[in-house]
């Protein structure tokens, strides 16, 4: 009887839905109404309408973190998923020790972001990191640069760093987007004399659109979060150039100023919700729902 | 040269540059924390090995490394465990119950998943202070699992979603009630990819930041990430070969883990974003 | 125990409304009896399987069990499955992969939290009875089609269940296996005296196994009897071409008057009606019949009489045992069964019909 399955149904799903909503789903609304308060420790709460993101407006270092973090998005998605394409058309083909290198793209999404920020804070050590050694050997460059210097060393630095951690993840996702790909299409493309950029073109690239949306959409929104390596890497400097709003909000939360930080984390969502939206309405979305 | 023999190049150079590019980072950590100068990368620096770094780590008291390591396992283990069995119910809801709004339950749950960390770490902190439970594992385990709940509810109903609804059926018939059809037949079937998404969210418990940040305060529950980020010596210098030696101990078993697993690993993952 | 079904109905709902997959049943199965659900697919025999077994829920009517009421939506009354003591085998068998066979076919029985030695006993028993006793030890994925369907049928027996409900269960064997499991089943339904309810869509299944048959199409019964009353008296169109292999000719005919009586005619030709079709035709008061003849009731003759209808051989099949003819016809095709080859490819033929084998029919009747 339908009804007893409800009731049961409901009764397998309430954990999942009563964690949800205690842990997140009420912390957003909490977030987004705390934005409209003035919330500082120490000081009385009181509603203050929208005058937390009109502060917003006019704080530059707020500006600063909007241009950079979607500048980060801009430039280190499009990076990523490109490579992680290249990398998976690599793994697509047979190969001997394939199983090797795919394993080897795994460790970089394994480690955690903080230990990874460690690693290539070393890496761009000026005296004696791994990549002043590389420029010095490769013979790029015999003066070692500053890398997390200036806000463009710092900014590439992180692009850098981010894309060794999140590729592999795009990787990942692509090269079952391609695995689907039923190889009598290529086999017919070649029989119908197709060079290799041809069969990329024509032939792989329409078949992985939805994967390649979906994937987009993934780092995008992962992107515009970035938090962890920004910490240990720049902690938002040199001046506050690569400051991410997360950081910036984080900032906000640990001054104790929580109204302050509220509003950023509900600019940030409203992005992300953004450019999910964007995406959706681009391609198809993969949506498993029996 | 034949478009053959160019592929193949480019193939090979393809591979052996992916290759070195995702490890000599991992290597270059290897490598600095059982040296005895971090700087042995200079050319006139010799590269000691040492053991000192390694032990330093595991031994210091006020590193408290340990600490940190416990806590973060313990953390991480009973997240996944938790996230697997609520995952599993409510998968089990989905692919095999009928109830009305399903479908709009699927896109608010993946709405959900896409909110930033950040905008709920302010209600959390407030939260967890509310219930004294700042710098304690709840503090860090409810997040957690309520943050990996939908990546292995989409996993996981992909892999229960493969599974023939005769067997219900005849578990049905056979006297089970719909609980123990769930216990009893789907979970040992299922297994490699209940598996597969214990794993995944143990991975991402292990690695995650933010929270762990905010929510704890001192070596008591602070998690591996966090400590690691702290770690920053005395005197103005960095004790990088410690710091590497720390990173090398927490990164290896995981590293471990997930060459063993490389294969349920990228089935969760992909079963997750890609629809099969 | 007795099975009735009054009036059953199910609907689901989907986006495009809802669907009626059981419309109106009424039947009755008696007790120890084999009984077929047979129809075409979507005609909502699994549907009504499932209702039986408690897998769904009517929407209408009521199902009862002997005197006890196991599903009336109009009373509030529904027995969930597992307190309905039925026992059912699935198209694809359903067992557990992660169990050997002994802990499959006991699998029910530990549920129902029986005592170990019970439940040995019990499973010996019945893998004996179905020959599997060898099999005790291995896995499913390791047996062959064959063996996992008696151990199929070892699991749902093993508690001697009340009801039996089988569900296609020879659909996914072999050939040659269908035959003897067929024949198998039947003697040990016969042995044990259940109650069974076989569904497929194979009217040969049906035929050969079946105490009485319920025909259904489209969610509804269009005729329920033995395998003798559907396969000599079908009542409609639809009863007639699906039971029975070869299907019966179905030949477009008109009724006219000669001398009082009311005869046939087929292309031109006339013939004579079965007596009791007589009143049937007078009171259908059409022009317009659909004649009704099995292949094997068409007899060829070499010569062309006043009652022949002339037709070209078109192809012969040879069956072995006989010949199955396909004859060209004005108005189409017939199928012919005859013994001999009694003519060659292209030839001309003559067919003569028995009117004591005609069967008519309304050429609007719709099913329901």
């Amino acid at each position: 009887m339908s009804k007893s399955e409800v009731r049961e149904g409901l009764a397998f799903l309430m954990p999942l839905i009563l964690v949800l909503v205690i842990f997140i789903l009420l912390g957003v609304l909490f977030t987004v109404m705390d934005s409209f308060f003035r919330d500082v420790t120490y000081l009385p709460k009181k509603f203050i309408g929208l005058e937390n993101y009109a502060a917003l407006f006019g704080d530059r270092a707020f500006r600063q973190s909007i241009e950079f973090t979607f500048l980060f998005v801009l430039v280190s998605v499009p990076l990523e998923v490109f490579i992680g394409l290249v990398i998976a058309l690599v793994l697509n083909e047979s190969f001997p020790l394939r199983g090797a290198v795919r394993a080897s793209i795994l460790i970089p999404w394994a480690i955690p972001n903080a230990v990874t920020g460690r690693i290539f804070e070393l890496i761009y050590n000026y005296s004696y990191g791994g990549a002043n050694y590389l420029l010095r050997t490769l013979h790029i460059s015999s003066d070692p640069v500053h890398w997390l210097g200036d806000p463009a060393g710092a900014f590439f630095s992180l692009v850098l760093a981010d894309a060794w951690k999140t590729t592999p993840f795009a990787a990942i996702i692509l090269l079952a987007g391609l695995s689907a790909i039923p190889s009598d299409l290529y086999a017919q493309a070649r029989v119908d004399r197709a060079g290799f950029m041809q069969r990329l073109v024509k032939v792989t690239l329409p078949l992985l659109k939805p994967v390649l949306v979906v994937t987009f959409l993934f780092r995008t929104i992962q992107a515009l979060q970035i938090f962890d390596i920004i910490y240990v890497l720049t902690k938002g400097g040199p001046g506050g150039s690569t400051m991410s709003l997360s950081m910036y909000g984080y900032l906000s939360f640990s001054a104790g100023d929580f109204g302050y930080g509220s509003a950023i984390s509900v600019i940030l969502f409203l992005m992300a919700f953004g450019f999910s939206l964007g995406y959706l309405r681009l391609g198809a979305f993969g949506k498993e729902i029996s | 040269m034949t478009e053959e023999r160019l592929q193949k190049l480019l193939l090979t150079l393809g591979a052996f540059f992916t290759f070195l590019f995702c490890l000599s980072p991992f290597i270059y950590m290897l490598f600095t924390g059982v040296s005895l100068r971090p700087d042995f990368l200079r050319p006139d620096i010799p590269f000691v090995p040492t053991l000192s770094h390694l032990d330093a780590v595991l031994t210091s008291e006020s590193m408290h490394f340990l600490s940190f390591l416990r806590n973060s396992l313990i953390v991480s283990a009973l997240s996944a465990i938790l996230t697997v069995f609520i995952a599993s119910s409510a998968a089990y809801a989905v692919t095999r119950l009928s109830f009305p709004g399903k479908k709009f339950l699927m896109i608010a749950i993946l709405a959900i998943s896409m909110f930033p960390e950040v905008s709920i770490v302010n209600y959390l902190f407030k939260l967890m202070s509310a219930m004294g439970w700042i710098n304690t594992y709840p503090a860090l385990v409810f997040p957690y699992v309520a943050w990996t709940l939908p990546l292995s509810l989409w996993i996981l109903s992909s892999y229960f979603a493969r599974i023939p609804q005769d067997l219900d059926k005849a578990g049905l018939v056979d006297g089970c009630s719909r609980l123990r059809v769930l216990l009893k037949i789907i979970f040992p079937v299922a297994a490699p990819g209940i598996f597969s998404t214990g794993l995944l969210a143990f991975i991402l418990a292990f690695n995650e930041f933010l929270f762990a940040l905010m929510l704890t305060t001192d070596y008591s529950a602070r998690t591996i990430p966090v400590g690691i980020a702290f770690f920053q010596g005395m005197h103005g210098r960095i004790p990088w070969g410690e710091i590497m030696a720390a990173a090398t101990i927490t990164t290896i078993p995981v590293v471990i883990l997930t060459v063993i697993f490389q294969r349920r690993i990228i089935q969760g993952l992909t079963r997750g974003a890609v629809k099969e | 125990m007795k099975l009735t079904l009054e009036t059953c109905g199910k609907r689901f709902a989907t986006i495009r409304g809802f669907v009626h997959a059981v419309r109106n049943i009424s039947l009755e199965i008696g007790d120890s009896e084999l009984f077929i659900l047979l129809g075409p697919s979507g005609c909502g025999k699994s549907t009504l399987l499932n209702l039986v077994a408690g897998l769904e829920g009517l929407t209408k009517g009521e199902i009862r069990f002997g005197d006890r009421i196991v599903d009336s939506p109009e009373k509030g009354l529904f027995v969930p499955v597992k307190e309905r003591n039925v026992a059912m085998v699935f198209q694809s068998y359903a067992l557990y992969p992660h169990l050997n066979v002994f802990k499959n076919i006991a699998f029910p029985l530990e549920v129902a939290k029986k005592k170990t030695g019970e439940i040995k006993k019990a499973v010996r028993d019945i893998a004996r009875m179905l020959e599997i006793e060898e099999l005790l030890g291995g896995k499913p994925a390791e047996l062959s089609g064959g063996q996992r369907q008696r151990v199929a049928i070892a699991r749902a027996l093993v508690r001697r269940p009340e009801v039996f409900l089988l569900d296609e269960p020879l659909s996914n064997l072999d050939v040659q296996l269908r035959a003897s499991t067929r024949a198998e089943l039947k003697r040990l339904q016969r042995e044990l005296k259940i109650t069974t309810i076989y569904v497929t869509h194979d009217q040969t299944e049906a035929m050969t196994l079946g105490d009485r048959i319920a025909l259904l199409r489209k969610g509804a019964v269009v005729q329920v009897g033995t395998p003798e009353e559907l396969y000599q008296r079908p009542k409609t169109p639809f009863a007639a071409t699906f039971v029975g292999s070869p299907p019966m000719n179905l030949i477009p005919a008109e009724v006219v008057e000669e001398k009082g009586r009311p005869l046939l005619t087929v292309d031109s030709v006339l013939m004579e009606l079965p007596e009791r079709e007589r009143d049937w035709v007078r009171r259908l008061g059409k022009r317009k019949v659909l004649l009704g003849i099995r292949p094997e009731h068409i007899v060829i003759s070499e010569s062309s009489g006043k009652r022949t209808i002339s037709g070209t051989l078109e192809t012969v099949e040879p069956l072995g045992r006989e010949y199955l003819l396909h004859i060209r016809v004005p108005w189409g095709n017939l199928l012919v069964l005859s013994e001999k080859k009694k003519a060659e490819r292209g030839e001309c033929v003559g067919l003569s019909i028995d009117p004591e084998h005609m069967r008519l029919y309304d050429p609007d009747q719709k099913d329901d």
